[in-house]
C-alpha cells in the first residue's frame, strides 16, 4: 500500500530543492493560509505581500530551514509574525488599492446569502458567522485557528505568542460572546434536560 | 476517567481538549472512549450531539471568503521573483509553468471552500437523492474539476470540503464543483488514490469507480479502480465505510445489498461477475498505539486472553470456542514487529490449532488443552 508520505518527508524534500515539493506545499496551504490572514487584517495587500515574502523566503533559503513535522504550523507561525510587521510599515501606495475592502468581497457573495437566509439551519450558521466577524480580531484569530485549522491551544499558544493559560481565556470569553448564536433547537433541548434533572 | 465530564454543558465540552480532537480527527479508540462514556451517562447524549455540532458550526463560520484569485496572483509573482532573482535559478521556468497550471485547477476548487453558504442550500429530501445519473458519470462541462496526476510520484488533492486526495500517478479525480458542497459530496475516480476524508455526519462522501460506490462518513481508505479494468479493490485504514453497487431495480436501498468495511479490511469487487468479496489486507496494521500494545503481557494466560487482545490491537474479529480453548495457557508479549498473521501462527501452533480468515474474520479451531 502506497501511504502519504508524511509532511516530514515532503518538507525534506524540499529542503532539497525539489520544486514539485515546493509547488506542493503551496497547493496544500495557500487556502488557508489566506484564510487565515483575514482574520488578522483586512488588508488585501499586506497578505498577499506577507505570504509571497514567506514562500520566497523559505524558497531561498530553504537549504538553511531547520525539518519540521508539520508544515502547515510552521507557515501560520512565519505568516503572522510577517503580516503583523508588514501591516506597521505604511503600505506602498503604488500597489494599495484603498477601495478595496474585504466588505466588498462579502458583498458581492451577498446574493448567495439570500439564497441560503431561506434555510433556517444555514441562517443560523450565517448569524454565528456574523457573530464571529465581530469578535475583537484575536479572538477571531483563536477561534479560526482552534476549530478550522484544528491546532491544538500549545500551538496556538506558540503561533500567537501567549502562553497557554491566555490562549484558553481568549478562546473562553470568545465562546462566550458566541454562545447565543448556538443551534438553538440543541439550547432548548439542554435547558429542558436541567429542569428535568 | 469519565467522572470530570459527567455534569459538562456543552461549552464545556466545545472547550475541551480531548472532546475538539475526537470531533476533529476522529479514530476507533477516540471513538470507543465517547461511546462508552455516552452510554455511563446517557443523560449526556443530547449535549455532546450538541457540542459536536457547534465544533463543526464554529469551524464553518471561522472561516473568511478568500478572493480566489490571489491564489494564483502570489504564485505567479512567486515565479517571476524566482526567476528574475538569480541566473542559476532559470531552469525552473518550464516545471514552474507546470506547476501553475495544476494550481490553477485546485484553486478553482479552493474558492467554492469559502463560499461556504454555498453549502447548505442543496436539498436534503431523500436520503438516496445522491443517485442520479450525473453522479455517475461526471461528465466533462463547465462546472467540472478534474485532475489528473500526469506526474511520476503521488499528488495531493485538497478537495473544498478540505478531504484530502493522495492521487497516484496516471490517476484522475472528477467531481462537479456546484454540486460538490450539495447534499453528498460525489466524486469520480479512475487510477488509484488515498482518501483522507473530513468528517460531515450530514453530507456522505462518496466515491464512484468502475460501478462501485464507497460511502464514507469521515475517514480514511484507498480505493484502486485501473482504467480498463474490471476489478476495484478499496482498503479501509481507519473508520468505516460502505461499499455497495448501483441497485438494478431502483426502488431498492442500494446500501442493502453492500457490504461495511473496517480498518484492516478490503473488498475486491469484480465487474464481470458483480461480486463483492471482503477479507483481511495482507499486513493488518495496529489501530492501538506502541504504549498500548506494549501494556500486553501475558503470563501463563488463558489463549483465549491473548486473542481478545490481538482483537483489540488491530479492530479484527478474532471466532473461538472459548470454553474448548480457555484451559490453554502461554505466555507471550504482543511484539508489534511481528505482524498479526505470523503471531496467529505461532499461537496455535503451541496449543494445536489453526486458523483461517473466513469474510475478514479469523476463525481459529482447535482442541481442549490439558
Amino acid at each position: 500500500m502506497d501511504f502519504p508520505s508524511s509532511d516530514f518527508h515532503l518538507w525534506n524534500r524540499f529542503r532539497e530543492g525539489d520544486s514539485q515539493a515546493f509547488g506542493l506545499i503551496y497547493r496544500m496551504h495557500i487556502t488557508e493560509l489566506l484564510s487565515y490572514g483575514y482574520r488578522i487584517t483586512s488588508n488585501r495587500q499586506v497578505i498577499k505581500d506577507s505570504i509571497h515574502d514567506l514562500f520566497l523566503h523559505i524558497w531561498l533559503h530553504r537549504e538553511k530551514l531547520s525539518e519540521t513535522d508539520s508544515i502547515k504550523y510552521y507557515l501560520f507561525r512565519s505568516l503572522r509574525n510577517r503580516i503583523i510587521q508588514n501591516a506597521q510599515t505604511p503600505a506602498d501606495p503604488s500597489t494599495f488599492d484603498p477601495d478595496f475592502r474585504i466588505d466588498e468581497l462579502l458583498a458581492e457573495t451577498s446574493r448567495e446569502q439570500e439564497l441560503i437566509e431561506q434555510e433556517t439551519r444555514s441562517g443560523q450558521l450565517s448569524r454565528l458567522k456574523e457573530a464571529v466577524d465581530r469578535l475583537p480580531r484575536r479572538q477571531q484569530e483563536a477561534i479560526q485557528l482552534r476549530y478550522f485549522h484544528s491546532f491544538s491551544l500549545e500551538e496556538i499558544s506558540s503561533v500567537m505568542r501567549m502562553n497557554n493559560q491566555s490562549v484558553r481565556n481568549l478562546l473562553h470569553r470568545a465562546i462566550l460572546h458566541l454562545r447565543d448564536h448556538f443551534e438553538i433547537a440543541g439550547g432548548l433541548f439542554l435547558s429542558a434536560i436541567k429542569i428535568f434533572g | 476517567m469519565f467522572e470530570k465530564y459527567a455534569s459538562y454543558s456543552s461549552e464545556d465540552f466545545v472547550q475541551d481538549e480531548n472532546f475538539v480532537e475526537w470531533v476533529q480527527s476522529p479514530d476507533p479508540q477516540r471513538d470507543q472512549f465517547w461511546n462508552d462514556f455516552q452510554e455511563t451517562f446517557p443523560y449526556q447524549r443530547p449535549v455532546v450531539r450538541r457540542a459536536i455540532q457547534v465544533v463543526q458550526d464554529l469551524s464553518t463560520a471561522s472561516q473568511t471568503v478568500v478572493p480566489q484569485e490571489d491564489a494564483e496572483e502570489i504564485w505567479s509573482n512567486l515565479q517571476n521573483a524566482i526567476a528574475s532573482g538569480k541566473q542559476y535559478l532559470k531552469w525552473w521556468q518550464r516545471p514552474w509553468a507546470k506547476a501553475a497550471a495544476a494550481a490553477v485547477v485546485i484553486i478553482g476548487a479552493g474558492y467554492l471552500f469559502f463560499a461556504w453558504n454555498h453549502s447548505r442550500s442543496a436539498g436534503f429530501n431523500t436520503a438516496m437523492s445522491f443517485l442520479t445519473s450525473d453522479s455517475l458519470h461526471i461528465a466533462p462541462g463547465p462546472e467540472i474539476s478534474e485532475f489528473t496526476n500526469t506526474t511520476l510520484i503521488p499528488d495531493v488533492i485538497v478537495l473544498p470540503d478540505s478531504s484530502r486526495v493522495t492521487l497516484q500517478p496516471n490517476g484522475t479525480i472528477r467531481y462537479n464543483s456546484k454540486t460538490f458542497s450539495g447534499a453528498t459530496r460525489n466524486v469520480q475516480l479512475v487510477g488509484e488514490a488515498f482518501f483522507e476524508v473530513t468528517r460531515d455526519t450530514e453530507r456522505p462522501f462518496l466515491v464512484f469507480s468502475n460501478g462501485l460506490i464507497t460511502k464514507v462518513l469521515g475517514t480514511s481508505f484507498n480505493i484502486k479502480a485501473r482504467k480498463g479494468s474490471d476489478n476495484v479493490t478499496v482498503i479501509v485504514r481507519t473508520g468505516k465505510v460502505s461499499v455497495f453497487t448501483l441497485p438494478k431495480n431502483p426502488k431498492e436501498d442500494p446500501e442493502s445489498q453492500g457490504l461495511i468495511l473496517r480498518a484492516n479490511q478490503q473488498v475486491d469487487y469484480s465487474k464481470k461477475i458483480e461480486k463483492l468479496t471482503r477479507t483481511l489486507i495482507p499486513e493488518p496494521v495496529p489501530v492501538l498505539s506502541t504504549e498500548e500494545i506494549q501494556q500486553f503481557a501475558f503470563q501463563n494466560a488463558p489463549v483465549t486472553d491473548i486473542f481478545k487482545a490481538l482483537e483489540k490491537v488491530y479492530d479484527t474479529e478474532i471466532v473461538f470456542d472459548q470454553e474448548l480453548l480457555s484451559d490453554c495457557r502461554l505466555t507471550s508479549t504482543l511484539d508489534e514487529d511481528v505482524g498479526l498473521f505470523e503471531k496467529l501462527e505461532v499461537l496455535c501452533e503451541a496449543i494445536d490449532a489453526s486458523y483461517k480468515v473466513v469474510d475478514a474474520q479469523v476463525v481459529i479451531s482447535g482442541r481442549k488443552c490439558r
